[in-house]
């Protein structure tokens, strides 16, 4: 399948975002922010905007766009429906001690938004879900879709406190390492699930074409990040460079992941008995 | 729900590639130039020559499936299903986010250039509701095409699909799409296919 | 009902017949009330197609209305082939062009102008009439050669008829041949539906073609992957085999076949009766009686012939000869030709020789569908005979399921006239095609005469739906002669690269919008193909243009006034029983059908009144009788020092569904079904040669080199390749690219080198070449 480009942008933008926003949420429950949840709410709606309008352009007709909301069995237009009440539930969090100030009721804006940036991620996972495409007919799919938000979401978190306060508690780091290390051997399985999906499109994501994004997303996804956080143990020098390294380094590799994703998705084959695929030769 | 249950019976015994169905769609729905609702492709030739050897055209269009993978995935409930179960796209709904295109199993869909709407056979229904064939049928030269009511066990399609019930082939069962294009397989040139579904 | 249908909503339904190829299809015309093409369907009284229609014919709304289509006469301006042209009425282009042809006639004589066609499709006699009311010769510089001329012509000398064509009776064929031939492509209605049918009902099928893209080959019972042109190999080991084996039709053979007619052996030549009899006739033949021990006239009915019969015969000179029964000489003949032998030559494995003739003999009726694999080759005479051989031992002739007559084939030529006597003396051919059947002249000697004068000046050359410089063979030596006339008139649809180099370019109609007969390759029937619009611009027929400019040259010839006076005079003259205006009125009329058709009582119309084994005809004109297993003239065996440097057997002209020869490029949507120019051969060469699907690659011949791009199939044998005709026209509405300078032509690399002795048809589909990848930047 060829890539969509928009799609790329969107739904890295989404997983950014949004993870962000949960994790720092999860964080800010657990342990306590450095900053306000409404500072993390304005950088997800930004995310989401910037994502949001990507989407559109993958629209061929995006004047038609509110035609998004007409099938509730379509996981696009759950998405779609999820969207106006997470940016709501957002738009509560950021301007909350700005305009006004919530109180108690902070956490349970915090909480709804969080839920539905889940909810909209877990659209997202399914609609890829396809029984057509052999590499998208699995659960990876959902999970990769989690998984990807939660990595980038655990390394934000470490970046956030990094940059507003200089220090990070041991157990956030852990965490974005867990994280990252999970989505990594997730993502490992699904490449070597590809080469066995069968119907005659399993994929060699080490080969061409799909090679560059192959390595684009080791390097970027994987390799960078990690090393960018464990370094934070070892030679603790410039921890506000590495971990914003590792942050970006991630965005890329879930967007390189994505690529490789959407390169290596064939549709079945309508005889994928024959060595060879159907041809228009005359 | 009515008890029309229209569908299409193709000989692929019949079939010599020949693409008078392609271009009679073309024609009869004036399908845009970088579209095709229907065309012929060939498998093969494959193997050894001159006797171990391979090929059968395969005419491919939407398979009207029953369980359609096109309906659930349509944001805008463009695509959708009529009672006799024909699945068409309402053009003034689609905005081309191409998740139809990605679900259907069988290539059946293909995104207008021009239009910038995703298009597909409609079976020719307003033919069928005339009592006449689909144009592809009709002008079939080797009369490889039959549609009709497959609800109807008296009818042409229902007829010839009882007959050849051997031979006959939904592509990918085992999506549950149940396609009411059925294919009748070749008696020679797909041993393989043949051989792999167990004929 | 009429059949002009009036619509509700002002428009009406036109029957007529298609003319995208020969079929000639029934079909529906809706025109709306503005007199617009609406839509073009099968017509289901068609008994032929009934209701089918092919790409081309479903096409016909956008051929109408292309804008690229011809609409005026153009007149040349500039250079030749320089585009540079002016804008004529029809009166200038007419005055203009009979005084350039009294002028050039005045000077050189008649027989300085051909008149040609490229596919007549209904046209060959009107090409032909003009040509010979010039009164000097009719060079019929037309494909004749290659497509057509040999199976007819040998047919109806063999038969007294052409039942290989639109003659095959496939609805109630027990066994279906195609030999070298693709007519489910080519003209689909009268074959692809009823085969399908027969095959339901358990008919088998062979198919005996290089290609196994046939469309059939798949499917067939039998598969015969012959070598491009050693069809006479397998048709000798078909004999062998139904004769060997006992299979062949023992009663039509013997009463309806001249395999009991009297050689004197030896000289192979027919005891007639003068020779026993000085009062006897000379061009009776004999066959020995059992009942009666006499010797008796081929045509005599209740005789109980022998077939074996030898013995020692008294002439009249009182020397006695032997004699021999022509079945003696033809097992004799195909004796040696077993299958094994005949499997070294052809590429084909003995058994499956053996088991398709068996199958082909044992089946109670079977119909062979010969066409040009077999034709195009310098052999083709051979195989041909070889194939009616077959077909009249096994009683398929004029049966039920088997190998029809058609009236047309015979009838078409009374409408030529009779061929001025000069004709044979000013005939071009020479030793290396003769053309002993081949009633007009070498295409390519007519086409150096334009160069050289030589044996004689031709410096004009007219022509209608021709473009030489796509079905001639060396088309880089037909561009040099085209560009030396004086005088080069093209009537066509489009502005082909013969056009271009013409001095006169006549817009002709669509069939759409012109009045015609159908009748060629319409077996059974003749059809009034009516026009549904009226002619756009200044569009004019064919038939129109050659009846009007014959009318100015020779009124005797060509008395008509109007085109329907001439349809009057074409429906009488084939004795169809009826006239334009009824014929109009009710679409289709059945024609009366040939006499041979109940043979019993009326034989067959050749010398022996029997279908020939042993050909009279051509032992009369200087041919052999007896058909010989004869290699193509060009070939690994027949040239191996050729075949060294050119190790390839090239099949050129395969078909396109979508394609009639090199028309329709320019139709975008049949263009987006075949874009482009592929050869196709074998995968383990292009592994060879380190090429890949989609490359450019050169096709070189000893005559010349084109380029296309590779197309690597399992589906041929290493040693052959398959190379498309007709390349030159781009499309611009999808961006295809056009093939200038003959860069694609497959005819660039055909060459002059052989030709067949009877029919001079160069050997088209066994062209040896080599395929070369590219160099970069080439």
């Amino acid at each position: 399948m060829q890539i969509h480009w928009p799609l790329i942008v969107s739904t890295t933008c989404q997983r950014v975002g949004l993870g962000l926003f949960i994790c720092a949420f999860l964080g800010f429950v657990c342990v306590g922010s450095p900053v306000g949840l409404s500072v993390v709410a304005w950088i997800t709606l930004v995310l989401l905007a910037v994502g949001g309008v990507a989407s559109v352009f993958h629209l061929q007709r995006p004047k038609r766009f509110f035609n998004a909301f007409k099938n509730p069995k379509s996981h696009l237009t759950q998405e779609a429906i999820v969207t106006p009440f997470l940016g709501a539930a957002l738009l509560a969090c950021g301007l909350d001690g700005v305009l006004y100030d919530l109180g108690e009721a902070s956490l349970l804006a915090g909480a709804v938004a969080a839920a539905l940036a889940a909810a909209f991620l877990v659209c997202t996972g399914l609609a890829y879900q396809m029984g057509s495409r052999p590499a998208w007919n699995t659960p990876f799919v959902l999970v990769l879709f989690l998984l990807t938000a939660l990595s980038a979401g655990t390394i934000g978190v470490v970046v956030l406190w990094l940059v507003s306060v200089g220090l990070v508690p041991v157990v956030f780091v852990w965490a974005a390492v867990a994280s990252t290390a999970v989505c990594v051997a997730c993502q490992i399985a699904y490449v070597a699930r590809m080469r066995s999906v069968g119907y005659g499109v399993n994929v060699e994501a080490t080969k061409e074409p799909y090679r560059p994004y192959f390595i684009a997303w080791v390097v970027m996804g994987a390799a960078v990040p990690l090393t960018m956080l464990l370094s934070l143990f070892i030679i603790p020098l410039a921890p506000v460079i590495s971990c914003v390294i590792a942050w970006l380094s991630c965005a890329c590799g879930i967007a390189a992941w994505t690529m490789l994703f959407f390169r290596g998705a064939h549709k079945v084959k309508m005889f994928p008995m024959y060595p060879v695929d159907l041809n228009l030769d005359m | 729900m009515s008890d029309k249950r229209y569908g299409m019976v193709i000989d692929l015994d019949k079939c010599t590639g020949c693409q008078a169905c392609a271009v009679a769609c073309k024609m009869e729905n004036d399908v845009d130039l970088g579209v095709f609702w229907e065309r012929v492709y060939r498998m093969g030739p494959i193997g050894e020559f001159p006797d171990k050897l391979e090929m059968f055209y395969f005419p491919n269009q939407c398979m009207h499936c029953e369980n359609p993978s096109c309906i659930d995935v349509c944001p805008t409930k463009a695509t959708y299903q009529t009672d006799e179960g024909v699945v068409l796209v309402d053009a003034s709904l689609c905005f081309g986010c191409q998740y139809c295109i990605w679900a259907c199993p069988y290539e059946a869909r293909t995104l207008n250039p021009h239009t910038k709407i995703v298009e597909k056979c409609i079976l020719c229904v307003h033919r069928l509701e005339k009592g006449e064939q689909p144009l592809c049928a009709y002008t079939c030269t080797t009369g490889c095409r039959v549609a009709g009511d497959l609800g109807d066990p008296e009818s042409q399609v229902s007829q010839v699909l009882a007959q050849n019930e051997d031979r006959a082939y939904r592509v990918h069962p085992e999506f549950g799409n149940k396609p009411s294009v059925v294919y009748l397989l070749p008696r020679k040139g797909a041993e393989t296919l043949c051989k792999s579904i167990g004929r | 009902m009429g059949s002009v249908i009036p619509l509700p909503d002002g428009g009406k339904l036109v029957k007529t017949n298609c003319f995208e190829c020969h079929a000639k299809c029934g079909v529906l015309c809706e025109v709306n009330k503005d007199g617009e093409l609406v839509s073009v369907k099968g017509n289901p009284e068609d008994p032929r197609s009934e209701g089918r229609l092919c790409s081309k014919g479903l096409s016909a709304k956008k051929i109408l209305y292309d804008p690229e289509r011809l609409r005026w006469p153009l007149r040349r301006k500039g250079e030749r082939g320089a585009g540079d042209w002016e804008r004529i009425t029809w009166d200038e282009a007419l005055d203009w062009l009979e005084g350039r042809i009294r002028a050039i006639t005045d000077e050189h004589g008649a027989e300085a102008i051909a008149f040609g066609q490229g596919t007549g499709r209904g046209t060959n006699q009107w090409t032909a009439r003009m040509g010979n009311a010039g009164g000097r010769v009719h060079h019929s510089l037309a494909p004749g050669n290659i497509c057509l001329v040999p199976m007819m012509v040998q047919s109806i000398v063999q038969l007294g008829c052409f039942p290989i064509f639109d003659g095959c009776d496939f609805d109630h064929a027990d066994c279906i041949v195609f030999w070298g031939a693709n007519s489910v492509w080519t003209e689909a209605t009268y074959s692809s539906g009823q085969i399908g049918r027969s095959r339901d009902r358990g008919a088998k099928l062979i198919v005996i073609d290089p290609f196994f893209e046939h469309p059939l080959a798949a499917k067939a019972d039998h598969f015969l992957g012959v070598r491009p042109g050693a069809d006479t190999y397998v048709a000798m080991a078909w004999l062998n085999v139904i004769i060997s084996e006992d299979l062949y039709d023992h009663e039509f053979t013997r009463k309806h076949t001249n395999a009991p007619m009297l050689l004197i052996d030896g000289p192979d030549v027919p005891l007639n009766g003068q020779l026993i009899d000085p009062e006897g006739n000379p061009q009776s033949m004999l066959v020995f009686d059992r009942a009666s021990g006499q010797l008796v006239d081929t045509h005599v009915k209740g005789v109980d012939e022998d077939m074996e019969y030898r013995g020692m015969v008294t002439l009249a000179d009182g020397s006695e000869v032997p004699v021999k029964t022509v079945w003696a000489a033809l097992k004799d003949l195909v004796a040696e030709w077993t299958p094994e032998r005949a499997s070294e030559m052809s590429w084909v494995p003995a058994d499956v020789i053996r088991e398709s003739a068996r199958t082909y003999a044992n089946a109670p009726a079977a119909t062979i569908n010969v066409f040009q694999g077999v034709e195009e080759q310098t052999n083709c005479r051979d195989t041909i005979q070889l194939i009616l051989m077959i077909i009249a031992i096994c009683g398929n002739l004029e049966k039920k399921g088997g190998n029809l007559s058609m009236p047309f084939w015979n009838q078409m030529f009374a409408l030529s006239g009779p061929s001025p006597e000069t004709a044979v003396e000013l005939r071009m051919v020479d030793e290396r095609a003769p053309g002993y059947l081949n009633g007009s002249g070498n295409t390519n000697m007519i086409f150096n005469a334009m160069l050289t004068d030589e044996p004689y000046p031709v410096r004009g050359y007219i022509m209608v739906q021709g473009n030489p410089l796509s079905w001639s063979e060396d088309t880089k030596f037909v561009r040099r002669a085209l560009m030396s006339l004086d005088l080069l008139v093209c009537m066509d649809y489009y502005m082909s690269p013969t056009c271009e180099l013409a001095d006169l370019v006549l817009p002709s109609t669509h069939w759409t919008e012109r009045d015609y007969l159908a009748d060629e390759v319409c077996s059974e029937w003749v059809f009034a193909q009516q026009k549904a619009v009226e002619p756009l611009y200044e569009r004019k027929s064919d038939v129109w243009f050659f009846r009007t400019l014959g009318h100015r040259l020779n009124p005797e010839w060509w008395p008509w006034e109007t085109d329907e006076e001439l349809f009057d005079w074409q429906l009488e003259q084939t004795h169809a029983g009826i006239t334009w205006d009824a014929l109009k009125e009710q679409w289709i009329h059945h024609l009366p059908m040939m006499p041979s058709r109940h043979f019993e009582e009326n034989g067959f119309a050749t010398p022996s009144g029997r279908a020939e084994l042993y050909c009279v005809a051509e032992l009369a004109v200087g041919a052999g009788p007896f058909p010989k297993a004869s290699e193509p003239k060009e070939s690994p065996y027949a040239t191996p020092e050729v075949a060294k440097e050119y190790p390839l057997i090239g099949v050129t002209g395969r078909r396109y569904p979508v394609y009639y020869h090199s028309a329709y490029r320019g139709i975008p949507h049949l263009r987006e079904i075949v874009p482009e120019p592929q050869v196709m051969f074998h995968t383990s060469v292009a592994r060879e040669l380190g090429v890949e699907y989609g490359e450019w690659v050169w096709i070189e011949s000893p005559t010349g080199r084109i380029t296309m791009k590779a197309r690597p199939t399992d589906g041929v044998d290493p040693r052959v390749c398959v190379i498309p005709h007709g390349w030159w026209q781009g499309c611009a509405a999808i961006g295809a690219e056009a093939y200038p300078d003959d860069m694609c032509n497959v005819n660039v690399i055909t060459g002059a080198r052989t030709y067949n002795d009877e029919f001079m048809t160069p050997g088209l589909r066994s062209t040896l070449c080599r395929i070369v990848k590219k160099e970069g930047g080439e």
